[in-house]
């Protein structure tokens, strides 16, 4: 027996390989190079590049500015998708799935199709590029990937703690702060984190919607690159690691805050 | 408020109905529970017995009928409105919450009404939430009542099962109930720990003088702890007495066979005060029914005396087929002309050894069988043909019946076939109930559109069985009827 458990256990190794060929290809290999250009010029180590990035007024305006866009950006979208996805999920609505289909359909189709379409909706409209333009599009492309983690959470809310609350006094106002709310805050976080995360490093969508006065990080971001600063760009692409890294982080934390302590509200 | 007799009523429950869809849930149930007792309902799990605490609570809403709370009617109220609490069969604490805060849930969203002292000092005084110090008391009385008074700071997902009961009764009780619901509440807990919880209960409805509900399907759980019984199967109540009433004069034969060991019998009243079965006459106590009427019998078998074979106390004799020692008791199968009667004694027999039993009067239950055949209102499949459980019955021809013509059917329990190949069968169905009857067995199969056939036949079947249901023609009865009014 235990001879035929050590053979498995090295056909374990194998088959974890093309994981760590993956990891070391697609993750490893790349964060080396950012790390590399970030803190190189001509092969000698340097921080210029970074006091570059850090004392730049124009260039920390941006990064601002994209925090913001992207926080106000994922709030909106939450206030949209929590009472779809509360609708969807907790008043015995008999076509529930269906209508999330629909609300994920538009995820089906092309980004860049979607954003063409999008173009000229808002300019037969008369709607130009700018702030509106911009919010209107990013709530548009990331309602659904809100939605779902959302619909998930609360359709596997029990029952039984809705009734509990009913039971110990509260009226259905109070069921839904004091009870489904917190229940769903892990849904609320990751919905969080899927929406801000590539909102806050989106280039695509500020460029086609925000027009000159809204350019966001991810465009500064992809200047760089076109532009051959390798040094300047990678320095950027790190900061964004650390915001994203730091945003998850904290979120987590109200995660397991908001699961013991009834928390975040 | 309802007074009678000078004992209040707290609950009054009248014609309750549920429906849900096509299944009847909860038929026509009528139920008063006084101030302070402690009931328990009763029955096999699926009987309609959470419905109805459900209902109490107000979780569903009845298809029909009343529920009175303390005179007030609150049969369409709210749960948030109901002065009533409930233990949830898996607890249902708050995952989000830590113990104190589970307990003190309910006493943060109520309001305290101004006292008597306080109106005469300010006739306008307004309700006004608890105090933080009012429910840091409340909470640790509460918790120290359940025994866990150290534990307000810890997880919720950090306590054993026995403990998380607990405080889910501390939850409820902290809002002084009128009446505390408790369903299944033991449930998931093992045999140890029941037991000690049992005793817990019954000293909290002791102390707090609460009114309790409390589901159950152990039957073992209801005698001990309860003040009244209430058996329910199929969504009727079939008895409500104490544990005594219904230990000793069980109202039919599922009751009987539901609580308790219990040797069940077919038989017939010669006359008052005699009974006929197993080809003997017997003396007993009951009088009142009809010459020669088909009745249930019941002997428990700790009242049935064991003699020699040939005394002269001996009404009928029979071969010891097993004995077993029980602890206190001896636990005897003894088969007389067929039937194996269970039998407790406090002497050891061998097995094979002849012995004679002597039954008492008093010892003899009678029952009267609640109806001898199935009865289904329905309309005609075709002239030929009658429509039972969703499926196409022949009839003997030439009966005059028109397709669609409303009718009620009537088979005879002992003329309804059970076949263990459903694909023989016109209907399949499951069996829910089996009682052996000494020459017969009443067997209960639910057809698949919840239509209930009642058999009276030879042969064994297991309760779960998948069976199917067969008819001859000859024996469905027609009788034409008027359009229903009801519904």
């Amino acid at each position: 027996m235990k001879k035929q458990n050590k053979g498995t256990s090295g056909y374990r190794h194998l088959f974890v390989a093309p994981f760590i060929i993956f990891m070391l290809v697609m993750v490893v290999f790349p964060l080396s190079l950012l790390f590399y250009h970030a803190f190189t010029y001509e092969g000698s180590f340097t921080f210029d590049h970074f006091r570059a990035i850090l004392t730049d007024g124009p260039s920390l305006a941006i990064l601002w500015r994209s925090l913001w866009v992207a926080v106000l950006a994922a709030v909106i979208i939450m206030l949209i998708a929590y009472p779809i996805a509360y609708g969807l999920a907790m008043t015995g609505f008999k076509r529930g799935r269906t209508i999330l289909l629909l609300f994920t359909l538009p995820m089906w189709t092309n980004l860049l199709l979607r954003s063409i379409a999008l173009n000229n909706l808002f300019s037969l409209i008369g709607l130009e590029n700018g702030f509106l333009a911009l919010m209107i599009a990013l709530v548009m492309n990331f309602l659904p990937i809100m939605i779902l983690p959302l619909y998930v959470v609360l359709s596997n809310i029990d029952k039984k703690y809705i009734e509990a609350s009913q039971d110990l006094g509260a009226t259905p106002g109070r069921v839904f702060t004091k009870t489904v709310l917190p229940l769903s805050v892990p849904g609320i976080i990751a919905g969080f984190v899927l929406v801000f995360t590539p909102i806050v490093s989106t280039f695509f969508l500020s460029a086609r919607f925000g027009g000159n006065s809204w350019r966001m990080f991810g465009q500064l971001l992809s200047d760089h690159y076109t532009t051959r600063h390798f040094g300047l760009g990678s320095v950027l692409s790190i900061i964004l690691l650390i915001v994203v890294a730091l945003t998850v982080l904290v979120l987590n934390r109200f995660s397991k805050v908001g699961n013991k302590r009834g928390g975040l509200w | 408020m309802a007074r009678g007799n000078g004992i209040e009523k707290i609950i009054e429950i009248k014609n309750l109905v549920k429906q849900y869809g096509k299944e009847t849930a909860v038929d026509d149930v009528n139920l008063n529970i006084r101030k302070g007792e402690f009931v328990t309902f009763l029955g096999p799990s699926g009987c309609g017995k959470t419905t109805i605490l459900r209902m109490i609570a107000g979780f569903d809403t009845p298809t029909s009928g009343t529920i009175m709370l303390e005179g007030e009617d609150v049969t369409t109220a709210p749960p948030h409105k109901r002065n009533v609490n409930t233990v949830f069969q898996k607890y249902a604490l708050f995952p989000h919450l830590d113990v104190f805060n589970n307990v003190a849930f309910g006493l943060k969203l109520k309001m305290v009404p101004p006292t008597e002292a306080e109106l005469a000092k300010n006739p306008k005084a307004k309700p006004r939430k608890h105090t933080k110090e009012e429910i840091k008391t409340k909470v640790s009385d509460a918790l120290e009542l359940v025994g866990l008074t150290d534990y307000g700071h810890r997880d919720v997902d950090s306590l054993s099962g026995g403990q998380q009961q607990r405080i889910a009764i501390a939850r409820a009780i902290v809002m002084s109930p009128k009446v505390l619901l408790l369903d299944e509440p033991l449930g998931a807990l093992d045999l140890k720990m029941r037991k000690e919880m049992q005793h817990e209960l019954r000293r909290m409805h002791r102390e707090l003088g609460i009114t309790f509900i409390y589901v159950t399907h152990d039957q073992e759980e209801a005698m001990t702890m309860s003040d009244r019984i209430v058996v329910i199967n199929d969504g009727v109540i079939q008895q409500i007495g104490t544990p005594k009433q219904i230990y000793d004069e069980p109202s039919n034969a599922f009751v009987a066979d539901f609580i308790g060991e219990s040797n069940i019998l077919g038989g017939t009243m010669i006359e008052d005060f005699k009974v006929k079965f197993l080809d003997t006459t017997f003396k007993c106590d009951d009088k009142g029914f009809g010459k020669n009427q088909a009745v249930d019998i019941v002997i428990r078998p700790e009242d049935i005396i064991l003699v020699g074979p040939k005394a002269k106390t001996a009404q009928l004799t029979g071969v010891v087929t097993s004995s077993t020692f029980m602890g206190i008791h001896y636990e005897k199968i003894v088969e007389v002309k067929g039937y194996e009667f269970t039998i407790q004694a406090v002497t050891e027999s061998k097995i094979g050894e002849e012995v004679g039993l002597e039954i008492a009067p008093d010892a003899i239950h009678i029952m009267a069988m609640e109806a001898t055949t199935n009865e289904y209102k329905t309309e005609m499949w075709s002239e030929n043909s009658v429509e039972i459980a969703g499926k196409e019955f022949a009839v003997s021809e030439g009966l005059g019946f028109e397709k669609g013509e409303l009718v009620i059917a009537r088979i005879p329990f002992d003329k309804v076939e059970i076949t263990e190949d459903e694909g023989d069968a016109t209907v399949g169905g499951w069996v829910t109930n089996s009682i052996y009857k000494g020459t017969y067995y009443t067997v209960t199969v639910w057809a698949d559109n919840d239509t209930r056939f009642i058999v009276m036949t030879p042969i064994e079947h297991d309760i779960d069985d998948r069976v199917g249901i067969k008819i001859n023609p000859a024996d469905i009865a027609l009788e034409k009827r008027e359009e229903a009014t009801e519904e």
